[in-house]
Parts: structure tokens; C-alpha cells; sequence
């Protein structure tokens, strides 16, 4: 039965969801205005910028300014259910054959970025002085998926709330690095469509950011950026797994007795519902002009993602907790940008992406 | 089952899911973008 509890909690994150939503939306109204306005008066200076970067920087003018209060706070934790219902919703926008297809290339690519990172990150937060647990959590957030690994390591490691924190502000931090660098240099380097996707689903750490990331080259980037990063998703209960094995060896956390049921629980299901909806999709469920709009229901989704990925990176914040995670995040993810980007031109060359 | 145990994940699932089932069968006429 549905309680009361539920329908509270829900009221409670309307006015968040709202502050999503306008922020997002006046994102869009800025993409129309701005460009419109630098096309009339042939201002070819002002590059154009799109409702993606609107919304973030919106978002993270609010957040560093005025700050997001309590009342809107729970909503704009949604922000993350918007970003996998978005991807779920994508789904329609892919054939299964060309999921599976991309998907398999994904798979080599992310078997050797998650362990060529996790190597490097281990490397640098040795080399840091960070604490071994706090650069566990560095490792698999930076490998994998930013802020669901880190979650899903701190209980398996058992490692402190405190170093999970910096940990996740370290991640974010270097997200935002990515958003902003990763397009530039994509476009300095003439990179493809579909390469810039592999490499934005590499090597950008937190599924919003790669999203973003991915939407600021192209519409094609952006797809590929979330299906490769969906492959990079899906490994985080055999790395996690890995981890708390390693520790448990150490004494320094209980081992896992289940390891199936472990991988079940770790395993992201919204990859199991794009799935799904790609199959659908596949098999003529939808008309044309019904996946159009499920293709639209889907951007929306994302669109209050970008708001909340740009209401979330409060710098002050970061600023009080020390500079150090934040050096090794940022660090680490150059590096593994470099590599993932070195990943990327090889297997353009073997299999031309 | 009940539903506040339900994971965020599969609310995203539920909740996306649904839409699409609504777009199919017309209850959701055209999203404009």
C-alpha cells in the first residue's frame, strides 16, 4: 500500500524539480536568444552556445552565488533519477543489433580504461600521501562511474563517510574540468562524431558529465558517450567486487560471502530497462513519430540533468575540504583523459569507430 | 511489493518505462522539443 510517508517525500521535492526545470528551460530560452541576437547583428566572435552549457552555468551561478537552499535541495537530488529515465528513454533512439555492436567495441575499450586507471590512480594517491581506502574510492570512482561507484565501494571497503565525501567532491570537480576542456580539444583535433563519443564515454567520470559532455560536441556524441559509459556502468560490481576482496584480504573490511547476489544488487538496472526499450524499439513497438517523441521525452530528462549537474558544483565547498583529493582527482583525470583519448585513436585505426 | 523499497534505479525504470507505454498506446499525443 502506498502511505502517507510517500506522498509527502514526493511534495517535498516539487519546489527542486521546479528550480530543475526553469533552470533547464531558461538554458533553452538563452541557446534561442543569445544566438539569434550574435546571428542578427553578425557578431561572428560569440561562439554558440548551447542550451547544454546554459543550463550549467545557470545552474552554477546559482549554486556559488546564492547557494540551492533546503527547500529545493531534495528536489535537485533528482537530478540523477531525471539523468537514467533519460537513458532508459534513449534507448529508442538505437537499434539492438547496433547497441550490441557498439557495445562490444565499448567493451574491449573499457576493459583496458578501467585498468589502466585504476593502476594510475592507485599510483597517484600513493604518491599523494591520500589514505589507501580514500584512494580506493579515488580508483573506482575515477575507472567507473563517479558517484554510484564510490557509493557502492564505501559500504563494500568499509571505508570512512569522510573520505567518501571528498572522494565524490573530487569526482564532480574533475567531471566539471571535463565538460569544459573535453569539447575544446575535440574540436581542436577534428575528432569525429563517433570518436569524440567513445572518448567523452571513456574518459569523462560521472555519467551527468558524460551526458553533457557528450551533448555539447553533437547529437551522435552524446548517444555513444551514454552507451559506452552504460558499459563502463555495468563492470562496476565486478571491480567493486575486486576491491572488496582485496581489503577483505588485508582484514581491513568483512569479505562478501554471495558474490552473484553481490553482482545483482551492484549491477545498474536502468542499463537493463535501456536495453529493454531498445529491443522494443527494435521490433516496431512505436510508430516513427511515437519514438520522435520518446527521443524528445528523453532530452527533457536530460535537460534537468544538465541543471542539476550545474546546481550541485558548489566550489565553495570544495574549497573548505582541502586541497589535496582534488589535485589527485584533477591529476587523475588528465591522465586518464590522455590515455582514454590515446585508446580512442588506436581503435579508430583498427576498426574505424 | 512495496514501494518505498523500491531502488532509484528502478523508480528511473518504472517511471520511463510507463511514459513510453502511454506515448504507445496514444495517451501521450506528440512531446515537442
Amino acid at each position: 500500500m502506498v502511505n502517507e510517508g510517500l506522498f509527502v517525500k514526493l511534495f517535498r521535492l516539487l519546489p527542486g524539480i521546479a528550480l530543475l526545470f526553469g533552470v533547464g528551460f531558461l538554458g533553452k530560452i538563452l541557446e534561442k536568444s543569445v544566438g539569434g541576437y550574435s546571428k542578427a547583428h553578425h557578431l561572428a566572435w560569440m561562439p554558440n552556445i548551447e542550451y547544454v552549457l546554459w543550463a550549467i552555468l545557470v545552474g552554477g551561478i546559482i549554486a556559488n552565488t546564492v547557494g540551492v537552499s533546503k527547500t529545493f535541495a531534495p528536489g535537485v537530488k533528482t537530478y540523477e533519477f531525471w539523468l537514467k529515465s533519460g537513458i532508459v528513454l534513449l534507448g529508442a533512439r538505437f537499434l539492438l543489433v547496433d547497441v550490441l555492436r557498439l557495445s562490444a567495441r565499448g567493451a574491449v575499450l573499457v576493459t583496458l580504461e578501467i585498468a589502466l586507471s585504476i593502476l594510475f590512480m592507485q599510483w597517484l594517491g600513493k604518491a599523494f600521501g591520500l589514505s589507501p581506502k580514500l584512494t580506493s574510492l579515488l580508483a573506482v570512482g575515477s575507472s567507473i562511474c563517479g558517484v554510484s561507484a564510490i557509493i557502492a565501494a564505501r559500504g563494500a571497503i568499509d571505508a570512512e563517510e569522510d573520505d567518501s565525501t571528498l572522494a565524490i567532491g573530487a569526482i564532480i570537480f574533475s567531471g566539471t574540468l571535463a565538460l569544459v576542456s573535453f569539447p575544446l580539444i575535440g574540436h581542436l583535433l577534428g575528432m569525429s562524431d563517433q570518436a569524440f563519443g567513445y572518448w567523452a564515454g571513456l574518459g569523462v567520470d560521472n555519467t551527468a558529465e558524460v551526458a553533457a559532455t557528450g551533448a555539447l560536441y553533437s547529437d551522435t556524441s552524446a548517444k555513444i558517450a551514454i552507451l559506452v559509459k552504460s558499459v563502463r556502468n555495468a563492470s562496476i560490481g565486478f571491480v567493486v567486487l575486486g576491491y572488496a576482496i582485496y581489503w577483505a584480504k588485508k582484514g581491513l573490511a568483512k569479505g562478501v560471502e554471495r558474490k552473484v547476489a553481490f553482482l545483482w544488487e551492484k549491477f545498474p538496472k536502468f542499463v537493463l530497462g535501456f536495453l529493454l526499450v531498445s529491443a522494443l524499439a527494435s521490433i516496431g513497438f512505436w510508430t516513427k513519430p511515437q519514438l520522435a517523441s520518446l527521443g524528445n521525452l528523453s532530452k527533457w530528462a536530460f535537460l534537468l540533468t544538465f541543471a542539476g549537474v550545474g546546481l550541485r558544483a558548489d566550489f565553495r565547498e570544495m574549497k573548505k575540504r582541502g586541497f589535496r583529493p582534488f589535485a589527485v582527482g584533477a591529476l587523475g583525470e588528465v591522465a586518464i583523459a590522455a590515455i582514454t583519448l590515446g585508446l580512442v585513436y588506436g581503435a579508430d585505426r583498427i576498426f574505424t569507430l | 511489493m512495496e514501494l518505498k523499497r523500491l531502488s532509484p534505479d528502478a523508480w528511473a525504470v518504472l517511471a520511463a518505462l510507463a511514459f513510453s507505454l502511454l506515448i504507445r498506446f496514444g495517451l501521450i499525443g506528440r512531446v515537442p522539443w
